[in-house]
Order: structure tokens, then C-alpha cells, then sequence
């Protein structure tokens, strides 16, 4: 009892060793690799999409620096965006105008600054600095595709919302799910990510930015999908969690996906050799998806379970019986003996109470500091022994 | 009995959730016209297996069963109206083997949400997160409500799926959470979970309630660093089910570190009914960790071990992997990794060696192969070596037709050889794909204004200037039918 305890505090404060060693390791490391990148000042552009293609009933346009006045309402997007459907590559060129296309209708005059500038102290040019642009897009691919004869609207069959956005922000982006998938349904149902994206690091979705599909991923990902599940659902279908988590599978995942060389699947390779070690070791992984039934029902139709052994060769390793010795079953037992349900938990009969009963050769089966809320009387666990 | 029962009631629900999914599935098809996308995949999979196993009975055993897969998922992009899923397969066994034939349907359901998704409600074959980091299928009914100060309430009901159809199906399994999201800096959640057991099928004893209480949370502390716990306690025994504690720190964009510490109850997840119960009483641990390390170049290598703590016991078990990836070519049309892992689990282990490469050889065939070796610590029937080989190609006839050949050879402890071939044919297709109609509101009324690319643009100003018209500009909006796109429905 006082060494289960002494077990218990010994775990409890090397669970709190790692969750208080890790950020000062973090710290440090971050430290290390000098301080953290200075984040641009931005001016902030005030610039009102809404505003620039609203038709104006009123035009009070400012003359521009070269003395003309011209209208700066009732815009098309490629008065100002004039080399779009040319665009190849946004990583090279973001296609957003400069300055100097905004002074074709404003001009520079002193204590005007502001109109435009949050800050007109600092002014800038607009610089969406803050991300990579990470998406293989191209504006002339796909103008060429979408716009249909006589089609008046093709921007805005993927920038929907721009004419309303009176504010330069992430939001004036399509909405991959609205927008993208509208062609691309078919990469984002089968999680062809890198059709379109060069990397999924700046992504604002949480699962990739905070839970980066990395290394073990395949045994974290369900503390971390716990209580998330829409944020999963921006990419995973939920067809595609019961390809490998659904009780009633037909085939094994690693089987369904043997192309998936580089994937991690729990059954890939020879497992069947592997299984038993496995199990010993982290037998609630099994238990996650499998009932002791699974191991029941494959030993039985293999031969190996004790009911259907039938002069089969028996699962247990020599010495079985032996006291002391490295393969006695009482040892196995203790490390693993879900493993021993598979095939025991049939009742009394079948199981160690036969045995391991007082008055029987194996004594009382409760090890040292046992307690049970359950009523022995009742409890169907019980009611073998305690009649 | 009660496997008939059992039967019966499972066959009734199968009949139902198929029911409740022709008709979500028909009402989300129709709805899908405005928002909605469907997709939908077949996949036929023969599995051919020869194999010669000594000593054991029977002495040969060679399975083919023809396997048809279907998926179906039909969701609305905007968040609401009424969604369904289904995954279900059939098969036909051509040689010896286990089962003639079988049908199940492994997931299938219709639901509906509302207000922008923050409303769902989902009835049929449905999976739910119940406590710790558990999940269950179950045939029944979940409620998910997302309410003002980032409240979100979970409820579900239903009777849990298990492995296979013979199964216990009659015990109940109930429960709910509520969490709180507040900004972006975690969240807290608390849930009760009621599961029945499930004692073994030719048990005659009744079943016993398991309840457990968990509590789970996650917390950005800064932005690279983020924390995700819980802590489950089972209810009956008034003792630890279950905690754990995951970090994740990305310190670099190249480099991510990951620790986690499990404690838990062995038999936390055993029927209770079990006399097993009686031989085990204590907590075994885990702590362990991994990191990716991506170069600038082309390689990736990541690495993890976890220590197995077992209290009572003087032995202690691991497992570690490092693995190294590379893309051999800029674009990543050919990649190769190899992986070493090791495992010993107080009594035996083996350490592992993968190698496995894949290539885009044209533009739509890619072909794939990987050689695994174990070398067991202690001998596994006799043998204390085991190898596997396997390739694979997959063709794209089309787009949205795939074909693939599997094959895989090996020899371990238990089959002196054993070859599988897998043909696969899928089909892919989203059935409502076109674009999307530019929304009424942006096209019609005074407001709006011609957005044109400027070949269009200067179609029109070319026939505006020939025909001495006004320029488009000046022209008054179209109206919002006008604007729907071709193929695209209504």
C-alpha cells in the first residue's frame, strides 16, 4: 500500500517536472535562436473596397496631383488591380496597387494624409507582410476557366463579399470552403492539400497551426481532436475518421491505403508477429477501438484459444505453471490480463477464480490494497465468490 | 437469446439509419442545389490470400472476398440545413474463408444544423467523444449547441456499436459535456459518460453500469506553446480512469517539440462484470515524447519515445521510432524515408526496420513500395525474424476514376509465406460541383457595378466603341438571375 502511494507521488511529480521543464526548455530554445522576428509597424491603409465600386451620386473626388479630377467611385476591380488577369503567381507579385495608382485620383495635398493613412505620420504603401502567401494560385488560370461568355461578374464569383468590406482585411479573401471547393471539392474531400497550397504552416485553421500533423501524430491526435471536432471538420470528413476508427470495419486501414507508404497506420507491417508484444505494453491502446471479443473470436477461429484447441498447439509459453519462473502466468497476468480475457472471461469455469479462490490452491485473486465500491453481494463480478 | 435479440435490434436500427440516410441524403441533395456539395466514392477491393501455416488448423486457409466501399458525405457550405454521412460495405467471400457474405454499415447519418452550425443535431450511426479521449460509435442521437459566450453543450444518446454483429448491442450509453471557449486561450470542458458493458457474448450475467466524470481543457499559454489535458474518474470505484497531459511547442517553424504523460486504470476500459477486475488494482504511466525536425532542404526527421510505468511490477517497458524523410526531387513527385523503432515491453520486443519509397513516374501513375524487418528480442514460435515486402501502383484513368494494385509478401513466425493482391477501382466524384451562384444581393439593385475581367471588358468596350453604345459602366446592373453561372443550380 505505502509503495503504491510512494509510486503514485513519484509519478505525480514527474508529470509535473515535464509540464514545468518544458516552456523554460521552450524559453530557452526560442532564446537561443535570437529574438523573435520584429513585426512590421503597419500604417494600416484605410481603403474601402464598399466605397470605390458604390456608383456615386455625388463624385466630391479631390483633384489628383497632376490638377485633373477624376472619379474615384464606380470603380471596376481592374481600374485598379490592372495587371490581375495576367497574374501567374501571387507568391512573386501580390497584385495589390501601389501608391501611385491610388494617386491617379487622390492627390498628396498637405493635411490630407489621413484620408488614406491611419498613421500619416508613418505612412506606407500597404504590405500585407504579416504571412507568407502560401497557395499556388494563379488569377489567369483561372479567369480563363470561370469567366463564361458574357460574364460580368467573375471576380466576385470568388471574392463574393469584397463590394461590401470597407476595411483592407484577411476577410477579403475567398473562402476556400465557398469559394474553392466549389472546383476543387474533389482535392479537398480526398485532403489533396498541396493541390493548392505550398504549406499549411500559415494556415489560420488551429489544427495545422497548433497541432502540426508531425511526428507520433497517429497516437495524439485524439487528445487533441477531443471537444474540436468542427475545427477537425474544416479538412476531415467524418467518412474519413470511420475509415479508421468505425467498430465494424471491413478491411484495415493500412490495408485500405497500402499506397500510403509514408503514412502511419497502428496494424502496418507484420503485426500479427507484433500484436502480443503491443498489447502488453499499451493494452488501453487496444482497447480504444477493440473489445477482448476481437481477440477472442481471431484466436478461437486460428486454433489457439483453450474452448476450441482442439490438439492445437496452446498460445501459453512452457512454464506457464511454473512459480517464480519468468513466463508463470500469474506474472503475465498481472502486467496484462485484459490480454487473458480474450479467451478466460467466460465465467468461473473458464477463468482464474477457479483456481485462485480462498480454500483453492491459488488463494485470494485481490492484490494488496484492493477496494471496490461494488457490492459483493451484487456485484456481478463478485457473486461468483461471494455467495 | 440474446444474440438474437441482439440481431434483431441491430437489423432494426441498420434498417432505420439506412432510412434516415436515403432520406437525409435525397433532402440534402435538394437543398445542395444552393449551398450544398455532395461527394460520393466506390471502392471494390478483391483480397486473394495464400498462405501455409503449420501446426496450426486448418492447415491452409485462402480467402477472396470481393469488397465494395462506399462513402457519402453531403454537407452545406454555409453551415446550416440538413447534412448526411455514410460509410458502409458489402462482401462476398469467393474461396474459404470466414464469412460468405456480409454487409454493415459502419457509419450513417442524417442531421440537421442551424444558425450558421452553431445548432447540430445528428440521429443515425454516429461517433461521439464520451470521456477522457474516448470515442463510441453508437446508433442514437447527438446534440451539439454552441451558445452565446462560447458555451458549447454536447448531449448524446444511444446504444454503443461494437466489433462485428454478434455483439451486444442493448446497453445504453448516454452522456454529455459542456466547454467553454473563451478567446484564444483554450478552452474547459466537463462531461458525465454513462456506458453499459459489454460482457462477453455467451456470458449470462447482467451488465453493470460504468459512469465517469471527466474534465478537459486546452491552453494557448503563447502562441507556439499549447497545452491539452483531462483527467477522467470512474464514478463506480471511486478511482483514477484516466489523465493525461499533451504539450506542443513549435519552437522554430522548423522544429516541433511534443511531450505527454498518461496516468491510468489498466482496466478502465474493461467490462466490469469482469471477474478480471478482482486480480488488478493499480495505475500504470507513461511519459514520453517527440520531436519533427524539418531542414531546409528536403529532409524531414522526426523522432519519439514513450516510457511504460507499470507500478507494481519491477518491469518497465518503451517504445522509440526515428525516421527520416526525404523528398528526392524539388516538386516531391519521388520520396523515400527509412525508420527504425524499437519496442520491449518487459518480456519480449523487437526492433524494426523500414524502408519505403514512393514515385509519380508520369503524370498519373505513382508507384509505391516498402521492406519492413523485425528482429524479436526473445523467439515468437520459433522464429526470431520476420520479413515483409510491399508495393503498390495506382493509376488515374480520369479524374475521378483511379485503379490500384497492392501487393504484399511475407514471412514471419506464424506463416512460413503469405501473399496478398488487392486490385482497387475508386470512384471519386463530387456530384454538385459547379460554381456557386454570385449572390442576389451583390447583383441586383442601384448599387451594383459591372466587375469584369478586362478580356471581357474590352469585348464589350470594343462592341460598345463600335456600335457607339455607352461603356459598361454606364450600363445598368443585371439582374440576379442573369448572373447565375451555367451548370450552376438554383
Amino acid at each position: 500500500m505505502k509503495s503504491l502511494k510512494g509510486y503514485a507521488i513519484l509519478r505525480l511529480v514527474l508529470v509535473l517536472a515535464v509540464a514545468a521543464t518544458l516552456p523554460a526548455c521552450a524559453w530557452l530554445l526560442g532564446s537561443w535562436g535570437g529574438s523573435a522576428p520584429e513585426r512590421n509597424v503597419r500604417d494600416n491603409v484605410k481603403f474601402s473596397h464598399n466605397w470605390h465600386v458604390t456608383a456615386a451620386e455625388d463624385e466630391d473626388c479631390l483633384p489628383n496631383s497632376k490638377g485633373e479630377t477624376k472619379a474615384c467611385q464606380g470603380l471596376n476591380c481592374t481600374d485598379c488591380h490592372d495587371s490581375i488577369a495576367a497574374s501567374e503567381d501571387l507568391n512573386k507579385k501580390r497584385e495589390i496597387p501601389t501608391e501611385t495608382k491610388c494617386m491617379d485620383c487622390h492627390d498628396k495635398a498637405e493635411g490630407t494624409c489621413d484620408k488614406c493613412h491611419a498613421n500619416p505620420a508613418m505612412p506606407t504603401t500597404f504590405v500585407d507582410d504579416r504571412r507568407v502567401f502560401d497557395v499556388n494560385f494563379s488569377h489567369k488560370n483561372h479567369l480563363e476557366r470561370v469567366t463564361k461568355a458574357g460574364d460580368k461578374d467573375t471576380c466576385v464569383r470568388c471574392h463574393s463579399d469584397i463590394r461590401k468590406h470597407n476595411k483592407v482585411s484577411q476577410d477579403m479573401r475567398p473562402n476556400m470552403l465557398v469559394a474553392c471547393t466549389s472546383c476543387h471539392g474533389r482535392d479537398f474531400r480526398s485532403e489533396n492539400c498541396y493541390t493548392c497550397h505550398k504549406s499549411l504552416k500559415s494556415m489560420t485553421d488551429k489544427p495545422v497551426r497548433d497541432f502540426d500533423h508531425g511526428a507520433d501524430w497517429l497516437r495524439r491526435h485524439g487528445a487533441v481532436a477531443k471537444g474540436q471536432s468542427k475545427v477537425c471538420g474544416h479538412c476531415h470528413q467524418e467518412t474519413s475518421c470511420a475509415e479508421c476508427h468505425a467498430k465494424n470495419n471491413a478491411i484495415r486501414p493500412d490495408l485500405l491505403h497500402a499506397d500510403r507508404v509514408d503514412a502511419s497506420f497502428h496494424h502496418r507491417g507484420d503485426f500479427l508477429s507484433r500484436h502480443s508484444m503491443e498489447a502488453k505494453l499499451d493494452s488501453k491502446a487496444c482497447q480504444t477501438c477493440h473489445t477482448p471479443q476481437t481477440c477472442m473470436k481471431c484466436h478461437e477461429r486460428m486454433g489457439l484459444s483453450q474452448p476450441n484447441a482442439g490438439g492445437g498447439p496452446s498460445p501459453h509459453p512452457a512454464g506457464w505453471m511454473e512459480r517464480g519462473g519468468v513466463d508463470n502466468h500469474g506474472r503475465a497476468a498481472r502486467q496484462d490480463v485484459s490480454t487473458c480475457a480474450a479467451c478466460h472471461d467466460r465465467g468461473p469455469a473458464t477463468n482464474c477464480v477457479k483456481c485462485h479462490k480462498v480454500g483453492e490452491p491459488g488463494g485470494n485473486p485481490h492484490p494488496a490494497g484492493w477496494s471496490s465500491k461494488q457490492d459483493p453481494k451484487t456485484a456481478p463480478a463478485c457473486t461468483p465468490c461471494h455467495t | 437469446m440474446i444474440a438474437t435479440r441482439t440481431q434483431r435490434a441491430r437489423v432494426a436500427a441498420l434498417v432505420l439509419a439506412t432510412s434516415a440516410l436515403l432520406g437525409g441524403g435525397t433532402a440534402a441533395t435538394a437543398q445542395g442545389a444552393e449551398t450544398g456539395d455532395i461527394h460520393a466514392s466506390l471502392k471494390t477491393i478483391g483480397l486473394f490470400t495464400g498462405q501455409l501455416r503449420p501446426g496450426t488448423t486448418p492447415a491452409t486457409d485462402t480467402s477472396a472476398p470481393g469488397l465494395a466501399l462506399l462513402s457519402f458525405d453531403a454537407t452545406n457550405a454555409g453551415g446550416t440545413g440538413v447534412f448526411a454521412s455514410a460509410y458502409g460495405y458489402m462482401q462476398q467471400q469467393f474461396a474459404s474463408g470466414p464469412a460468405g457474405h456480409a454487409a454493415d454499415l459502419m457509419l450513417g447519418n442524417v442531421g440537421w444544423a442551424a444558425k450558421k452550425d452553431e445548432i447540430r443535431f445528428q440521429v443515425g450511426r454516429i461517433a461521439v467523444f464520451t470521456g477522457g479521449a474516448q470515442y463510441q460509435y453508437m446508433d442514437g442521437a447527438a446534440l451539439i449547441m454552441h451558445l452565446p459566450k462560447a458555451v458549447r453543450v454536447d448531449g448524446y444518446y444511444g446504444t454503443g456499436v461494437y466489433e462485428n454483429f454478434d455483439n451486444i448491442f442493448k446497453a445504453p450509453t448516454y452522456g454529455g459535456r459542456v466547454a467553454w471557449t473563451p478567446w484564444e486561450l483554450g478552452h474547459i470542458g466537463v462531461g458525465l459518460q454513462a456506458i453499459d458493458d459489454v460482457p462477453v457474448a455467451s456470458s449470462t450475467l447482467d451488465y453493470h453500469n460504468r459512469r465517469s466524470l471527466s474534465v478537459d481543457g486546452s491552453l494557448r499559454m503563447f502562441d507556439p506553446l499549447t497545452a491539452v489535458a483531462f483527467y477522467a474518474h470512474d464514478l463506480i470505484d471511486n478511482r483514477l480512469q484516466q489523465a493525461r497531459l499533451d504539450l506542443n511547442y513549435k519552437v522554430k517553424d522548423f522544429l516541433i517539440l511534443h511531450t505527454k504523460a498518461e496516468m491510468r486504470d489498466p482496466l478502465a476500459w474493461m467490462s466490469k462484470t469482469s471477474i478480471f477486475q478482482a486480480f488488478l488494482q493499480r495505475t500504470d504511466g507513461m511519459v514520453g515524447g517527440s520531436f519533427d525536425l524539418i531542414t531546409p532542404g528536403a529532409l524531414t526527421v522526426t523522432g519519439g519515445y514513450d516510457r511504460f510505468i507499470k507500478s507494481d511490477l519491477a518491469v518497465d517497458g518503451y517504445r522509440g521510432f526515428l525516421e527520416g524523410r526525404v523528398k528526392i526531387d524539388p516538386a516531391g513527385r519521388n520520396r523515400a524515408g527509412v525508420q527504425y523503432a524499437r519496442l520491449f515491453n518487459g518480456d519480449n520486443g523487437y526492433d524494426q526496420v523500414r524502408v519505403f519509397a514512393s514515385s509519380k513516374v508520369l503524370d498519373r501513375l505513382t508507384i509505391s513500395g516498402d521492406v519492413d524487418c523485425y528482429a524479436f528480442m526473445r523467439s515468437v514460435r520459433g522464429e526470431t525474424f520476420s520479413v515483409r515486402g510491399g508495393a503498390s501502383a495506382r493509376y488515374q484513368v480520369m479524374r475521378g476514376l483511379d485503379t490500384g494494385l497492392d501487393a504484399q509478401i511475407w514471412r514471419n513466425p506464424y506463416f512460413d509465406a503469405q501473399a496478398l493482391a488487392m486490385l482497387t477501382i475508386a470512384v471519386n466524384e463530387g456530384l454538385l460541383m459547379a460554381p456557386r451562384a454570385v449572390p442576389a444581393a451583390l447583383v441586383s439593385g442601384a448599387d451594383a457595378t459591372e466587375v469584369a475581367v478586362p478580356a471581357a471588358k474590352k469585348a464589350e468596350e470594343k462592341k460598345g466603341d463600335d456600335e457607339g453604345e455607352a461603356k459598361p459602366a454606364d450600363k445598368a446592373p443585371e439582374k440576379a438571375d442573369d448572373a447565375t453561372p451555367a451548370g450552376g443550380k438554383k
